[in-house]
């Protein structure tokens, strides 16, 4: 067993009211800052008028998912229930049936994921062998009243968009780095 | 007279075997798993996978274990760096043309090379020319579908074809790196689907699973085949509630390791749509469904009424228990024993591996409690009939002085339209029994599935009646052997867990006497 001691208070601390007001010069400073902040349209303003001013989301943020497809329009997917069996939260349902491609083989009939079970962790994107799911589209806030509202079935995961400038991937990079773009 | 034995050395661990076991069966007996692909118990071994090499002592080269016979004194390691390497090569060469397609493939995760690479694999690849192709989805019976570039070469299949059912489809063509696996005409006997079973890869696999269910999402439970007099032993593989495939598990005494495709799809009766799956009441020529507690009374009420003029037939498809349980609920009523059982339904004759022309899985353990006297003699005297499972009743009308049907069945059927009160009772996949094969082996089955809400098997529906009449209530089916096994010398001094997974023979049967002589 591992004794923490705690720390001892300090004869200022015991006093209480310096260590008050220490902390009320700093509440009144930010009010101070984001009145005259607000009004002079200064970035030095410590609160984000969400959702009018959005933030930038960093350049590996997950977000929800989208289903990315082949160049003819079908789903990447080959219905492997690996993200399926990788998700802790048991949100990816998942229907599998042969595909009419012998090429191909296996495909979702039926693909869906429930985005309130979702726990935005990823693992399905990092488990799937064939880059066909991906944590990428636009969407990151996503509001409802209904619960159906938050089932992307397949169709509805195919027609997300991916955000702009997202990190579409190993093959993209590769072409961007031939292209000498990086 | 003893069998000769001599002892060997596994891995530094000393082992006694049988004189001519297999280096590759000793260690199996000893613990020592040793990977294979082409070897299996009931095939004959051509020892072409190279994969079960093992470091003899005084042998220069490796020896493939599934083809060495141990000799005495022999010192094996199975686990020395030679070996390691060796097995690693061997994988690495094994799947140099393996076309790596584990997410479509329906083999993933109880794939042979899957285990072995987790054990010996390489892990990064050093050939870097492009692999051959051969043909993919190649649908080539009824219930296989081939994928020939997945295949090993194994030759498990071309020898099942070859020396068990004796068909000769498979085969395998051309040499070195094209050599690829074809089926010469359509696969279609009646034991094809044991050729998904014995595949290590994913180049055979079987049709009415195809894309089902991951393999790693299933569950396993021990039953037994009802689909004939063999009582296959078999696995049943199960997914939230629903039985999803059959696949036999070795007995040798019954089935080795085989089972018939016919047998493999008796799951799909369990959730057919002509399934009973509530208690119904006939009034004024409409069926209506009630809940079992009325159903159960009302059915009583007619038992108590006509007790000694029941005539009963009983099943040869129900478990032993449900039989005996009968049996015990007549006497209590001191009505005539059950009629004499019905034939079978016809389909296929004997044959010479597994298939009895007596497609009922009980008739052994179920004549039993039967009488010899056929139902319908019975039903001359009798106002009140009662049907375990047969449609042995459709026509009420040839005997107007019946005062009632009950019918006690899994599934709907002509008898189940005219009876009076309707209870469904559990299926074998649904509850616990035991069976009793053509051979007067006693092998038991588990609960699979969860039976429809307030189905209960019959021993549980018979034993509650008999309460009514001053009957023992059974509070298992463990319970119920155990009064049938002081009762019946078909099941003397058997206990229902000394069943085990593979199931006895009473002293009295034939069986039993040729193991003994």
């Amino acid at each position: 067993m591992i004794v923490v001691p705690r720390p001892a208070y300090s004869l200022r601390e015991k006093v209480y009211f310096w260590e008050i007001a220490k902390g009320l010069l700093v509440t009144f400073g930010h009010l101070a800052r984001n009145l005259w902040g607000a009004a002079l349209r200064n970035r030095t303003i410590q609160t984000w008028e969400y959702p009018e001013e959005p933030r930038p989301y960093p350049q590996r943020v997950r977000l929800l998912h989208r289903l990315v497809k082949r160049p003819d329009g079908t789903p990447k997917c080959v219905a492997c229930y690996m993200c399926a069996t990788a998700c802790p939260a048991v949100a990816i349902e998942i229907i599998a049936e042969p595909s009419p491609d012998d090429a191909i083989e296996k495909r979702p009939i039926s693909f869906v994921i429930d985005e309130l079970r979702c726990v935005m962790c990823g693992f399905c994107v990092e488990a799937c062998p064939k880059d066909a799911i991906r944590m990428d589209s636009e969407v990151g806030d996503l509001m409802g009243t209904r619960r159906e509202d938050f089932i992307f079935t397949l169709d509805r995961l195919l027609e997300m968009k991916p955000r702009a400038g997202a990190y579409l991937g190993d093959r993209e990079l590769e072409a961007k780095r031939k292209a000498g773009l990086i | 007279m003893a069998q000769e034995t001599v002892k060997i050395t596994i891995n530094g661990k000393e082992v006694v075997a049988p004189k001519g076991t297999l280096i590759i069966e000793a260690a199996a007996q000893a613990g020592v798993e040793i990977p294979h692909y082409c070897y299996h118990p009931h095939l004959s071994r051509p020892a072409v996978c190279r994969m079960c090499l093992v470091d003899v002592e005084g042998q220069r080269k490796l020896q493939p274990s599934c083809s060495t016979p141990v000799q005495s004194g022999q010192v094996i390691r199975t686990d020395s760096p030679k070996v390691q390497e060796a097995v690693r090569e061997v994988l690495e060469f094994t799947l140099i043309n393996h076309p790596l397609d584990c997410p479509v493939c329906d083999q993933a995760g109880e794939c042979g090379l899957q285990n072995n690479y987790q054990d010996y694999g390489l892990y990064n690849t050093k050939f870097t020319l492009p692999k051959v192709h051969k043909a993919k989805v190649q649908k080539i019976g009824p219930t296989l579908t081939l994928d020939a570039e997945r295949c090993i070469l194994c030759s498990r299949c071309v020898r099942f074809t070859d020396e068990i059912t004796k068909t000769h489809e498979m085969g395998i063509m051309q040499r070195g790196d094209h050599a690829e696996i074809r089926a010469v005409k359509e696969v279609n006997n009646p034991y094809s689907t044991n050729l998904a079973d014995i595949c290590p890869v994913g180049a055979l696999t079987q049709n009415d699973f195809r894309f089902k269910v991951r393999v790693w999402y299933l569950k396993h439970e021990q039953s037994i085949c009802p689909g004939c007099a063999r009582g296959c032993n078999i696995v049943v593989d199960h997914y939230r509630g629903e039985a999803q495939r059959m696949r036999p598990r070795n007995n040798n005494a019954v089935n080795q390791s085989w089972m018939c495709d016919d047998g493999r799809l008796l799951y799909k009766a369990i959730r057919s749509e002509d399934r009973l799956n509530a208690p119904m009441l006939r009034k004024d020529g409409k069926r209506l469904a009630v809940t079992p507690s009325v159903a159960f009374s009302e059915a009583l009420q007619l038992l108590e009424k006509h007790a000694k003029h029941t005539a009963t037939q009983g099943s040869a498809f129900v478990s032993n228990e449900d039989a005996f349980a009968l049996a015990m609920l007549l006497k209590m009523m001191q009505a005539p024993v059950a009629a004499s059982l019905r034939e079978s339904p016809a389909g296929w004759d004997d044959d010479a591996l597994l298939r009895k022309a007596d497609r009922t899985p009980n008739r052994t353990g179920a004549s039993a409690f039967s009488g010899t006297e056929d139902f319908a003699v019975r039903l001359k005297n009798a106002t009140l009939a009662l049907v375990i499972q047969e449609d042995a009743l459709p026509d009420r009308s040839l005997y107007p002085q019946l005062a009632g049907v009950i019918y006690v069945g899994t599934h709907d059927c002509p008898t189940a339209k005219a009876a009076d009160v309707v209870l469904p009772m559990a299926m074998w996949a649904e509850y616990e029994g035991s069976f009793t094969n053509f051979q007067g082996r006693v092998q038991r089955f588990r609960p699979v599935v969860a039976a429809p809400e307030g189905v209960v098997p019959l021993w549980q529906l018979a034993s509650r009646w008999s309460q009514a009449f001053g009957g023992k209530l059974f509070a298992s089916a463990a319970e119920v052997f155990r009064a049938m096994a002081t009762e019946h010398p078909l099941f003397a001094k058997m206990t229902f867990d000394g069943l085990g997974e593979l199931g006895l023979c009473a002293p009295s049967t034939e069986q039993s006497k040729e193991a003994q002589a």
